[in-house]
């Protein structure tokens, strides 16, 4: 009996040591010198938050709400192409353009459902509601479409029009038409026209005793519809009782012009693929270096052992475009065939934190690992960051992925955390509003709802330091145009430091 | 254009059928699982324990009692106080996104598993007809 205490004894200690906490160990500061304030309440999951100047803020909800804050006042903002709200997925980042001022243009990121892959045309082509028809009533249904699904690029739209002009205009319901309209054209699974003559001959004979009344006919009429429903039956895309299922979705890129509260010429400049349901692991962040390029990331979608480590498909990279969301020519991966060329750097499990070092000029990102493998990584061009090969972390359920942390030409992260704080967000502080902080890093915890200060010296993190205990999951972090550091949490809102 | 015509026609003759059959409880079981390891572990945790004062456990859960409003808040999402087998929570649930029958799955498996136990299935149809 003693033996076998002191045996788990032993593999108790041993997988204890493993789950020490790497250092240098978090610090909580004995006395702050600082206070904050919170400038926007009443905010679920801010996911990302961009400055157009230091009194005026763009915010996304997760939800699929775009806010424009003038002021401390919050408003929506209109012409949001339709949001795919699946599991960590939604509305995520948003950021001004380098050229903002000139041009008045934004990128925002999101969970996509649309299936670029079998209709890759759609890249570019606007989805803003434009001067498409000036019927009012036509109108009016096109926004409510818009708000409900997916699949409104103006081709899709106009084409409904054409088709359903006179119904549009006699009120029927737009949201069921629509319906009809994506479920016939965009899921035809009927190949077979033998089945499609049938259904179209028994549809009539149906209609024919239904408009006759004729009692005797009940029983013909039963044996025909059940006939009927058998042919329906091989065809499960047929519209039932007007619920949609879930479709899979990916991250998709966007651009579009900020006008007041309306967003103007929104197209998606990338969209990962192939679509997939599961929830996790979308990203993602956007930032821009000095040389007008930009920056983004998505996840690994969930399949981890599939996406990070092959470039011919998407999910675990970080991708690089032009502003106008075309692919810089030296891109690393531009002279390969077979490769996904937006691909920046790859072997990533799911990057939401993202900053441009201005001292440095480098992209530093924040990834989640596994449990205990959340990474901080500086981004260089064509490297493997190595997950799922590599990493310092085990599954959630306590079981190993694999038991490499380091292997010839993949890269190591600059820091990674033992335990997980699940990261999000990042920021440098570079102004001089607080002097013991200059050029600190940044990250929210979301798991252990703090704001971590970390100290680098040489690409080492010399210091770490809880910011703000128990604020509540910290999803973002920004340094604002007039210097102070704005968090955006969860449940709370934007809240901004203050020192004393 | 001919093809979709017929098929407006069909469903304008308003001939809409129940084209599911009932979904077996262990095939409902199984893809819950999978719901559950998908969209719901990283909070409530394997052993559906969760994380006391954070995130409220599903395990022996006095809250799944009210089936009606477990429904919702899955389908929905859950804000603002509520209190677990005695313990306080005043936090937010956002909805997952997942649909009727996703729901329906993987809240037969929070009611079937870690000692919770049920000898109602919910199916597809009892989720849609809960309303917010
Ligand atoms: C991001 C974390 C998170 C995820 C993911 C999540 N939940 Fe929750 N869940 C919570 C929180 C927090 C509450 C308490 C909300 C409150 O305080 O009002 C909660 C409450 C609940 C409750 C009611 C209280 C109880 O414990 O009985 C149920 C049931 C539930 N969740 C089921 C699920 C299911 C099923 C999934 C997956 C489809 C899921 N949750 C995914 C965080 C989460």
């Amino acid at each position: 009996m003693k033996k076998i205490f002191f045996t788990i004894a032993l593999i108790t200690t041993a997988l204890g040591c493993n789950a020490q906490e790497n250092t240098p160990k978090i610090s909580t500061p004995a006395k702050t010198n600082y206070t904050y304030e919170i400038i926007v309440d009443s905010l679920d999951i801010p996911w990302g938050m961009s400055f157009i100047n230091e009194n005026d803020l763009l915010v996304t909800e997760k939800s699929g709400i775009l806010y424009r804050i003038k002021n401390g006042r919050k408003k929506k903002v209109r012409g949001l192409p339709p949001v795919y709200v699946r599991g960590q997925g939604g509305l995520l980042d948003i950021a001004i353009s380098p050229n903002y001022k000139k041009t008045k243009e934004i990128y925002f990121t999101m969970s996509s459902e649309i299936d670029t892959y079998n209709n890759i045309s759609l890249i570019n082509n606007s989805i803003s509601n434009e001067n498409l028809i000036n019927n009012k009533l036509i109108q009016k249904g096109i926004e409510l479409i818009r708000k409900e699904y997916p699949f409104v690029f103006n081709e899709t739209l106009k084409d409904f029009i054409e088709t359903f002009k006179d119904e549009l205009e006699n009120g029927f319901d737009p949201i069921e038409k629509f319906q009809l309209f994506l479920d016939v054209n965009y899921y035809p699974d009927i190949k077979d026209e033998s089945d499609l003559n049938q259904i179209s001959e028994l549809s009539g004979k149906i209609k024919e005793i239904e408009i006759s009344n004729d009692k005797n006919l009940y029983e013909e009429e039963k044996k025909l519809k059940n006939k009927l429903r058998s042919i329906q039956k091989k065809y499960s895309f047929l519209p039932q009782s007007g619920k949609r299922k879930a479709k899979g979705g990916h991250t998709a890129l966007y651009k579009a012009t900020l006008k007041d509260l309306e967003l103007k010429d929104v197209k998606m400049i990338y969209k990962g693929d192939f679509n997939t349901k599961k929830g996790q692991h979308w990203g993602s962040r956007i930032v821009f270096d000095n040389n007008n390029y930009l920056y983004f990331t998505i996840g690994d979608r969930g399949n981890r052992d599939v996406n990070p480590q092959d470039i011919s498909r998407d999910g675990g990279k970080v991708y690089r475009l032009n502003l106008d969301g075309s692919i810089p020519n030296d891109n690393p991966f531009t002279g390969r065939e077979n490769v996904r060329k937006a691909i920046y750097s790859y072997g990533h499990r799911n990057p939401q934190g993202m900053v441009f070092n201005k001292n440095t000029k480098k992209i530093w990102t924040n990834e989640h690992g596994p449990k205990g493998g959340d990474e901080i990584n500086i981004i260089k061009p064509g490297k493997n960051y190595g997950w799922p090969i590599i990493t310092y972390g085990i599954n959630y359920s306590g079981t190993i992925i694999t038991d490499k942390t380091s292997m010839d030409g993949m890269e190591q992260p600059l820091y990674y955390w033992v335990p997980s704080i699940a990261p999000s967000g990042m920021a440098f502080s570079t102004s001089n509003l607080y002097p013991k902080w200059k050029n600190n890093l940044f990250v929210g915890s979301l798991k252990f709802e703090y704001l971590e200060r970390l100290e680098i010296k040489n690409e080492k993190v010399v210091k770490r330091e809880k910011i703000l205990e128990s604020i509540g999951r910290v999803r973002n972090v920004k340094e604002g145009p007039d210097g102070y550091l704005y968090l955006a949490v969860e449940g709370k809102g934007i809240i901004k430091i203050i020192p004393n | 254009m001919k093809f979709f015509l017929i098929i407006y026609l069909v469903l304008f003759l308003n001939i809409s059928f129940n084209l599911f059959s009932k979904k077996p409880i262990q095939e409902s079981l199984l893809d819950g699982q999978e719901i559950y390891n998908d969209f719901c572990v990283q909070c409530h945790l394997e052993d559906g324990k969760g994380i006391k004062g954070i995130y409220p456990p599903l395990a022996k859960s006095d809250f799944l009692k009210d089936i009606n409003q477990t429904i919702s808040s899955i389908k929905y999402g859950l804000k603002g106080p509520i209190t677990v087998n005695g313990e306080k929570y005043n936090s937010i649930m956002v909805s997952q996104g997942l649909d009727d029958e996703e729901i329906s799955d993987v809240v037969n498996y929070i009611l079937n598993s870690w000692g919770n136990s049920t000898n109602k299935l919910i199916t597809e149809e009892i989720v849609t007809s809960i309303k917010r």
